[in-house]
Formats: structure tokens, C-alpha cells, sequence
């Protein structure tokens, strides 16, 4: 949507404006541990801990190896985690419980990182709907601008109905795979602005789709800790460097300095077909 | 001590009266076209006593009865100089004739030879607008804005941009007043040019330090431009064709030398070049331009009263076929009326109105508006009590409406829009200032202003807890106070004068700012929204120190000056991560504040006569903020923060007809983030940051010529010039922002990618007087 306003800028400014790469000295910041931790629903808890690196020619080596990852489900016996190689520590016991408070705690080089999640029910995907946007038509990410907008180019949106657990404040986090394509094209996240004794939801998922795309729709139901991480996350992704705020590291959950999340989930996921229909937002 | 001061201060008003006194007084005006000339000078008996005339071209002296031999004089004018016998109140009224050489000043000028040295302001420069029409400049199109860029302490956002800083202020810490109104967003296509159309402008005085208490508002800086009234003598136009845009001024006599207009209107013509080229992209339909409509009409009851009606009107409209459209602008309307009260006291009472705004509409789907608007009163007296005291009091207040944004999708109510509550407040001040020579050597300008701000109803106020949650909400009805700020805005400004050739200045400012942008950007964007001052965002306060030395060579025709400042600001105000300007409800939850401070040295050397003429100025700086919540709540450099800044302005007289003129700028780079590491999550690379500002942008240099030609004057009495303009000649690709990409040569590594905005734009631009 942001975008869109811009749009014009970028057609005056493309009469005259011209890109090159050049050096840049920028400095080496002591490695940083990155965490990504997942305990998603029946599936086994698992921990990928990485470090930073230099900005420009990566390490390819930067998994850590050593360090003591243990998570503890409620008030149950903790549960050390297995290293299984390049850096990914697994359970082998523990597995995603809806309702349940997960904490993690990382030993590395004598410092301490701990993250704590809650496990949300599971949402449920009622309906998915796409919708088209003639007025959007022409607005290509890949190739540009259109005026007037050619019948291949109109992107769809999908709205997203969800049925979610009232007693809990809901926060989503949704990825789509497009046409088969095992690739997590993008995020969205969105939290429930409902009143909390509504089951129904309407989302919308601000992304283009265009006719005849297959897009399977996963939708993670997450805390709120999880949800400002991808939201911040997202909008690092999104960050264009003429108009946006000042860039920034997404806003995690661990702590200790600590860059990455840790995330309890579970999640609903559904298939649709985008055929051609009526224009207009119902 | 403290009743020796005072004694000090106010015995030249007492002593006046032990001699019989009479005043003089009139309005200065231009002999050809009947203009007020703002700023002139009137000495007497060779300097022993002087005034200068105000907004209106006024002024009021008291001298002792007997001769006295009066001399006015206004840069770019020939000086009358008159013996007069004084035995009553009298008034003269002057009309100066524009001298032959008036193309030969520089731009910046002062009013009278030595004024940088012998006022008692500085750290003010005043621009001429003649000249400025010979600056050479982006496309060609003559821009007060652009050229107060190169003044020292005053640095540009970004390339090409209207949007500027002044001594470590941000962007909308400028004040800018076209005929009292302002302007809220000073630029047209996105900040390319300014709103001011040259053509109408009658003066424009820069004040980045030693405010006057007359002005008061915004933190660093005051831009007061002035529009001409219109020629009183004789039908007269002007019109100009540019790349860009054409313009056609007219103005004249409606009642000869008692009521005259002015009216100018320019308006861009890219969208019709666009059509003309062979692109598909630009159909029949695509509206690509901005027009200023100026006008002024001006009535001279009789010599004690004078009416005065300005207003401007100006827009940028976008738009393709029905799909999209977007415009955005500004519209001000002045009325004034001048009074003077027997001889000696002066009075102007202003209504103005003023607005700003922003739309947008895709197809019949979505439309989207934001804006501010204020109306004011304003009741200001001069009181001239004897030639060295010059006394200012007034009093105003405006209204404010703040839009910040209504965004709508769909046809009827059912459908999602987010409808951003509108604000109100008021704002007042009174304020008294004194400009004294306290003795021959000393002079002082003191003053007090009293502002005050409140947020009133109708309207919800919010509380928020830490997490931007909504925790209380009250209803306020119209007009019902919200919330009330104030402030004591101290202003002094000393003079000494050690000979008539040099001087140490001194000057210090509080300002109070009850107004806040919300923007990304440094240099200003159209959809930028102003908020007031509220119970969560406090107003900013800035105290600024400057001294000054003050040399002129070669009799005047050189002058020189160092200035330093400190500044220190309470309440700068950023962002937390990630906020969403547009269309945020809780915005006024994620505005963080902090503490700023801000010091630098301006070097400035101008020669102002000869074949060779203009300026250098230089300025070294450093500002930065510690704000609760941003880098670790440690000192980092504000965005707009810059370290070497320097200015060449030199321009070349080969003949009365042919001026060649050249600009060279250079400048580190502003202050950016950058990242430091890198990491990966789900398959994206992720940039890692380690500190807020800790980079520098490239530096950035640029020459720009431009060669003027003056036509001769033609049998059907019109004159004509061109001018040939050059922006960048050395086709230096110059940083305007860098980001980063993975490398298409080596995959997995990351590059730096610099976007620049302009190479080597070359213009032409006709000019007609007539």
C-alpha cells in the first residue's frame, strides 16, 4: 500500500536517476548470537543458533556448535537439546502442546540467553477468498509500471476467514507457497483487532496474486512477543531506503542482546486457485 | 547593580525630554514602481542617529529641534540626501531611484554599507531579489530557497532539495512566512523547487540566530519573504519561459499612487513535454504539474492608513487517467491593515488564514486525505520614542486544525477506512522588544515573548501504557482546553562596535515549538503530516548562544564575519522502530523524546562591488541527540548532522549585459545507518545493526554556471534576457542514498549500491519585462 505512494516519485525520479555499486568501509561488529528457536505444534522442538557476520562476504561458517540449549515446557522437567550438526539443536521428547508456556535457556561462552512463548491454539482456516483490484492493475513489482493495467497483470488479494480461540488475544503470522514452489514467499502478520467473543475473523493478506496462481495459505497462530518480532521483521524486509524510518533490528524476544526469535506455534494451512471473478472489494 | 542597569537602559527615554523634540517620519518607496523598500536607512547628521524603515517601508524618527542634514539610502539605490529645518512634526516621504548598477551586488545584501557591522542583529542575511534571478540553479528555475542553501549555517537536506537545516535544526523547525501566513510545505515536485515564485517577491530576511521576540513559533530558524504590492506608478509585467515552467506576472495602478495590484501565476508543463515524447506509459490522461497563483492588492487611504490583501494559491497535481490522482498544496490569505497613531507610534492588525493539504484517490476505491489549517489574528505596534530606542509589542493568537489522515476504501459504509481524529489548538503570544543604543558603541535589542499552546476539544485524548495500549480515553468538547503549554522565550541581541569597521556581537534565544512534522525523510515529502503539542508530546524548547566578530575591508565593499553557536534543545523528538507514520492512530504513543545539542563555526567572506563579486561561506558543525529508547540511549549524530559545509558563489560582470555566475558546494555526508553484520533467518538475509548514525554518507560536490544575458531595450519598451544554466558541469554522480543488494557478480556477498539523482542538467530560460 505504502508503495502505491511512492510510485510517482519513482516516475519523475526515473527520468534522471542513476545507480552504481560502490565501496563502502563498514565495520566488522563483534558476532552477535543469532537464535531461532521453533516449538511448533506435534512437531518436535528444535534450535538453530548461528552468529553474525561480516556484512558483505559472509562467513559460511558461523554455526555455533557448543553451546548448552535446554527448554522447559510449564513447570515439567526441563529437556536438553541434542546438537544435530551445523548448529541445529533438537529434542528428542518434546513436542508442541497447545496452551502451554515454553522457556528457553542458552549457555554459550558463559552468558546466559533465555526467551520465553506461549503456544496458542490451533486456528482454522473457514474460507479463503480472492479478491481482485483492477485499480492496482499495472503495479508490478518485476517490471515496472503500467498505466491503465492489462488483464495478466491485475493482482488479486486473498482474504483470509479464520475461526480462533476467543479466550486468547490472537496474533497470526501467515506464508504462502506459490504454485508448488516450496519457497515462504513472504509475510504478513496481523493481530485480531476483534472484539475477543468473536470466533469469525476477517483477515486480509495485502500481497499480489494473479490468475490462475496456486497459493497455499499457512497461518500460525503466535504470541505477542512472536508477532512484533515478524512484524518488525517484516517491515525490515519492506524498509526502501528513501522513505523509510531509520533501519533497525527486529525486535526479538530473547534476551541478552541476543538477535533472532523464539517461537511457539501451531498452525492451519489451506489451498486455493485464483480464477477469474467479479472485480471489486466485497 | 540591578538599578544601575535600568537607569543605563531607559535614561536615553528620559533625557529626551529635556530638550523640545519633534518627529519626522514617512515611507521610503521606489521612484519607478511605488514598492515599499523594507530595510532602508535613514541617517542624520552623518550617522550621530539613524532608524531603518519596517515591513510597511515606515519609519519614525525623534530628533531636537533645529537642521539637520537626513540621508536615506537603500543598497541597489541612489542615496538622497536632504537638509531639513525641523520646527514641528513633519513627515517626508522619499521615493529612491533604482541605480544603473544595481545588478552588480551580490545577493545577500545588507541596507546600508557597514549594516553587518553596525547592526545589532546578526547571524541574519537578507537576500536581493534581483540578483537571485542570476544564480544558476536546477532547471533553471530561480529559487529563494535554494539560494539561502548556501548561506553559512544553513545546510540542505538532500539533493536538489527546498528542505533544509539550520544550525542543527531539523526540517521543520523553519518558520516560513509568506506575508505573515505559513507555508507549511515550502516545495513542489517533491522538493525540487520551492513555492516562491521570484517574480513577486519584495524582500526575504534569514534569522538563524538572535530571533527577534516578534517572531516566535519555531525552534531554529525564521524565513520571512514579503510579496511586492504592486506597481502604484505604471501598468507593468513580467514573464519568463524555463524548462520547467513559464510564468506571467502583471501588475499597475488601479488608482495611481493610491491603489495597486500585483498578480503573478507560474504553472509547470511537464506532463505536456511528457506527452509529446514517444512513451506508452504517458497517455492523454496523465496530469504531471504545479501551479502558484500570487496576488496582492494594496490601498493607500491616506498617508496614516493603508489596506493590504495577499494571498497565494498553489498546488502539485499527479495523476493517471481515472486510476490515480494526487495533489497537494498550499493556499494563504493576509489582510492587513497599517495605522499610524500620531507620529510615533505605528500599528499593523493581520487576519490570516492558512492551510495545507494532501489527497490521494485510486480509481473510485480508495481516497485518502490529510492536512493542517490555522486562522490568526495578529496585533503588532511600533513605538518610536526617540532615535535610539525602536519599541515592538503585539499580541496574536491562531487557531489549528490538524488533519492527520483519513484513508477510505469502497463505495459505502461497510467498507474498511481508518479515520485519524482531527486535533485543534490554539496558540498565543505577546511579546515586547526593545532595539536601544545604549551608548555610541553599544547597541542592544531585548525582548520577552510569552507563548502559550493549548490542545483543546473537540476530540479524544488518549493514555497509553507501555506496550501502545489504550488505557483511558475522555471526550473533550469544542473549544474545551486539553492541555496547556507555555513558555518564556528570553531574546537579546548586543552590538559593539570596537571602530566602524569592526565589530563583537553577541546573542542568545529561547524558542518554543508547539508544531511537529512526522516524517521519514530529512528533506520534507508531501504526505507529511503535522501534529500539536499534546498531554504525550511535549513542545520543543531550544536556547541558543552566538558571538560574532564582524570585519569590513576595502570600504565596505568587503565584509567578513565568524560566528559560533551553541544550541541545546529539550524535547527532539524520533520514532520508535518501525512506526508507520501514515495512517497511525497511536502515533502519538511511539514518538519518542530526548535531548539535543548542537554547536558550530560559520566563516563568511563576501565582496560585494566590482566585476568580480560574491561570497564564501563555510561552516563546521556538529549536532547529535540522546534519546531514551534509540541507541542504547546514548549520544548519537542527528540524521541531518553534517561536518564541512562550503560555498563558493562567485559571479563575473564582462559587460552590463553579460554575467556569467558559478556556484561550487561541497559537503560531507549526512549521518546514516548501516549495517555492521549480517545474519540469516528462514533463508533472508538479514542486515544487523549495531549503532543509530554511525555512518557517513559519500561527500558530495557539485559546480553550477549560469551565464546571463540582458538584452537591450527594445523600441516597444521591453526588455529581455536569457539564461544559459548548467547544474553539475563536471557530471558528478553524487550520493543520494545507498542500499544494499546481494551481488549479481558474486552471489552470497552483498554490494553497496549508490543512487544518484541528477548528472549534467543543462536549461535555458527567457525572461520579459515589460
Amino acid at each position: 500500500m505504502k508503495k502505491l505512494f511512492y510510485i510517482f516519485i519513482v516516475v519523475v525520479l526515473a527520468f534522471t536517476s542513476c545507480e552504481k555499486v560502490i565501496d563502502i568501509d563498514l565495520n566488522l561488529a563483534d558476532p552477535a548470537l543469532v537464535i531461532e528457536g521453533k516449538v511448533i505444534k506435534d512437531s518436535l522442538a528444535q534450535v538453530l543458533i548461528q552468529k553474525t557476520t561480516s556484512y558483505f562476504s559472509p562467513d559460511t561458517q558461523h554455526c555455533v556448535c557448543d553451546a548448552t540449549v535446554i527448554i522447559q515446557e510449564d513447570d515439567n522437567t526441563p529437556d536438553t537439546l541434542a546438537h544435530k550438526g551445523n548448529g541445529m539443536y533438537q529434542s528428542t521428547s518434546m513436542y508442541g502442546k497447545s496452551g502451554s508456556n515454553y522457556q528457553l535457556t542458552i549457555i554459550h561462552d558463559t552468558e546466559i540467553y533465555e526467551a520465553s512463548s506461549y503456544l496458542p491454539s490451533e486456528p482454522h482456516i473457514y474460507q479463503l477468498t480472492p479478491i481482485s483490484i483492477p485499480a492496482f492493475g499495472g503495479f508490478d513489482d518485476s517490471t515496472g509500471f503500467h498505466p491503465g493495467g492489462r488483464m495478466d497483470t491485475i493482482p488479486y488479494l486473498i482474504f483470509i476467514d479464520i475461526y480462533d480461540n476467543p479466550s486468547e488475544e490472537n496474533y497470526y503470522l501467515f506464508k504462502y507457497i506459490l504454485n508448488g514452489e516450496d519457497v515462504t514467499a513472504g509475510y504478513a502478520t496481523s493481530d485480531d483487532g476483534n472484539a475477543e467473543n468473536d470466533t469469525l475473523n476477517y483477515m486480509r493478506m495485502f500481497s499480489r496474486f494473479y490468475l490462475s496462481d496456486t497459493v497455499k495459505i499457512k497461518a500460525y497462530a503466535v504470541d505477542r512477543g512472536v508477532y512484533i518480532y515478524f512484524e518488525t521483521l517484516n517491515d525490515v524486509f519492506n524498509s526502501n531506503p528513501i522513505f523509510s524510518s531509520t533501519p533497525y533490528n527486529p525486535h526479538s524476544n530473547i534476551s541478552n542482546g541476543a538477535l533472532g526469535v523464539f517461537s511457539a506455534m501451531s498452525f492451519d494451512c489451506d489451498t486455493t486457485v485464483i480464477l477469474p471473478q467479479v472485480p471489486g472489494i466485497p | 547593580m540591578l538599578k544601575r542597569f535600568f537607569i543605563t537602559l531607559f535614561l536615553p527615554l528620559t533625557l529626551v525630554f529635556a530638550v523640545t523634540n519633534f518627529s519626522l517620519r514617512g515611507v521610503i518607496t521606489d521612484a519607478s514602481t511605488g514598492e515599499d523598500l523594507i530595510g532602508a536607512a535613514i541617517s542624520v547628521d552623518e550617522n550621530s542617529s539613524g532608524t531603518f524603515t519596517n515591513s510597511y517601508g515606515f519609519y519614525s524618527l525623534t530628533l531636537p529641534e533645529g537642521d539637520h542634514e537626513v540621508t536615506f539610502s537603500f543598497i541597489g539605490y541612489d542615496p538622497i540626501k536632504t537638509e531639513i529645518s525641523l520646527n514641528k512634526n513633519s513627515v517626508i516621504n522619499i521615493e529612491l531611484n533604482s541605480s544603473v548598477i544595481a545588478l552588480n551586488e551580490v545577493m545577500v545584501s545588507a541596507d546600508r554599507p557597514d549594516h553587518n557591522v553596525s547592526s545589532t542583529q546578526m547571524s541574519v542575511a537578507k537576500l536581493d531579489i534581483k540578483a537571485i534571478e542570476i544564480m544558476p540553479v536546477l532547471f533553471g528555475e530561480s529559487d529563494i530557497l535554494k539560494t539561502i542553501q548556501l548561506l553559512p549555517g544553513i545546510s540542505t537536506a538532500s539533493e536538489g532539495s527546498t528542505g533544509f537545516s539550520v544550525r542543527g535544526g531539523a526540517n521543520d523547525e523553519n518558520l516560513i512566512l509568506l506575508d505573515e501566513a505559513t507555508i507549511y510545505s515550502p516545495s513542489h515536485l517533491m522538493g525540487f523547487m520551492s513555492v516562491f515564485n521570484s517574480d513577486v517577491l519584495n524582500d526575504v530576511t534569514v534569522y538563524k540566530g538572535g530571533i527577534p521576540s516578534y517572531y516566535g513559533g519555531r525552534a531554529s530558524s525564521v524565513i520571512d519573504v514579503k510579496m511586492n504590492n504592486g506597481n502604484n506608478k505604471k501598468f507593468s509585467g513580467k514573464a519568463g519561459i524555463g524548462l520547467i515552467s513559464s510564468r506571467l506576472t502583471l501588475e499597475g495602478p488601479i488608482i495611481k499612487d493610491k491603489c495597486s495590484f500585483i498578480i503573478s501565476g507560474r504553472r509547470s508543463y511537464a506532463d505536456l513535454i511528457l506527452k509529446a515524447l514517444p512513451l506508452d506509459m504517458i497517455t492523454d490522461g496523465t496530469q504531471l504539474y504545479f501551479y502558484d497563483l500570487n496576488a496582492k492588492l494594496n490601498f493607500k487611504l491616506n498617508d496614516n492608513n493603508r489596506i493590504f490583501f495577499s494571498g497565494y494559491f498553489g498546488e502539485d497535481v499527479f495523476g493517471f487517467e481515472d486510476l490515480m490522482g494526487t495533489s497537494w498544496g498550499n493556499s494563504t490569505f493576509t489582510g492587513r491593515w497599517n495605522h499610524i497613531f500620531g507620529d510615533k507610534l505605528f500599528s499593523n492588525l493581520s487576519l490570516i488564514y492558512s492551510k495545507y493539504d494532501y489527497g490521494f484517490k485510486l480509481s473510485d476505491q480508495i481516497s485518502m486525505n490529510s492536512g493542517i489549517d490555522n486562522y490568526a489574528i495578529k496585533q503588532d505596534f511600533t513605538y518610536f520614542p526617540d532615535p535610539n530606542n525602536t519599541m515592538k509589542i503585539g499580541i496574536n493568537a491562531a487557531r489549528y486544525k490538524f488533519n492527520p489522515g483519513k484513508l477510505i476504501t469502497g463505495n459505502d459504509s461497510s467498507d474498511f477506512r481508518i479515520i485519524l481524529d482531527e486535533k485543534y489548538a490554539l496558540e498565543s503570544g505577546v511579546y515586547f522588544s526593545n532595539e536601544q543604543e545604549i551608548t555610541p558603541i553599544i547597541g542592544a535589542e531585548y525582548g520577552l515573548r510569552v507563548s502559550m499552546f493549548n490542545q483543546i476539544g473537540p476530540g479524544w485524548n488518549y493514555s497509553y501504557d507501555d506496550d501502545n495500549a489504550i488505557t483511558d480515553s475522555t471526550w473533550y468538547d469544542d473549544w474545551e482546553n486539553i492541555k496547556t503549554h507555555w513558555n518564556l522565550e528570553p531574546r537579546l541581541s548586543l552590538n559593539y562596535r570596537i571602530t566602524e569597521r569592526n565589530s563583537f556581537k553577541a546573542s542568545y534565544n529561547r524558542m518554543a515549538q508547539y508544531l511537529h512534522m512526522l516524517s521519514n525523510s530529512t528533506s520534507g515529502q508531501a504526505t507529511d503530516v503535522w501534529v500539536p503539542s499534546s498531554t504525550i508530546i511535549e513542545p520543543l524548547v531550544v536556547n541558543q548562544f552566538a558571538l560574532g566578530y564582524f570585519h569590513n575591508f576595502d570600504n565596505n565593499n568587503i565584509e567578513t564575519s565568524i560566528e559560533v553557536y551553541y544550541k541545546d534543545m529539550d524535547n527532539v523528538t524520533d520514532f520508535e522502530d518501525g512506526t508507520d507514520i501514515m495512517f497511525n492512530d497511536k502515533i502519538e504513543s511511539q514518538i519518542l523524546t530526548g535531548i539535543g545539542r548542537s554547536c558550530g563555526l560559520e566563516l563568511y567572506i563576501k565582496k560585494k562591488f566590482g566585476k568580480l563579486s560574491g561570497w564564501i561561506s563555510y561552516t563546521l558543525a556538529h549536532t547529535e541527540h540522546q534519546i531514551e529508547g534509540i541507541n542504547k540511549d546514548e549520544w548519537y549524530p542527528a540524521k541531518y548532522d553534517r561536518v564541512h559545509d562550503l560555498s563558493i558563489v562567485a559571479n563575473y560582470k564582462f559587460s552590463d549585459r553579460v554575467t556569467l555566475s558559478g556556484t561550487w558546494v561541497y559537503y560531507t555526508g549526512n549521518a546514516v545507518t548501516f549495517p555492521s553484520g549480517q545474519y540469516i533467518i528462514e533463508g533472508h538475509v538479514i542486515p544487523y545493526y549495531t549503532e543509530r548514525n554511525g555512518y557517513r554518507m559519500p561527500d558530495y560536490h557539485r559546480l553550477d554556471l549560469n551565464l546571463h544575458l540582458e538584452g537591450k531595450e527594445h523600441k516597444w519598451n521591453y526588455t529581455s534576457s536569457w539564461d544559459f544554466s548548467i547544474y553539475n558541469v563536471y557530471n558528478r554522480y553524487n550520493a543520494y542514498s545507498i542500499y544494499f543488494r546481494e551481488s549479481e557478480t558474486t552471489p552470497g556477498d552483498m554490494e553497496a549500491v549508490q543512487v544518484a539523482l541528477f548528472g549534467i542538467v543543462p536549461s535555458i530560460t527567457f525572461n520579459i519585462n515589460f
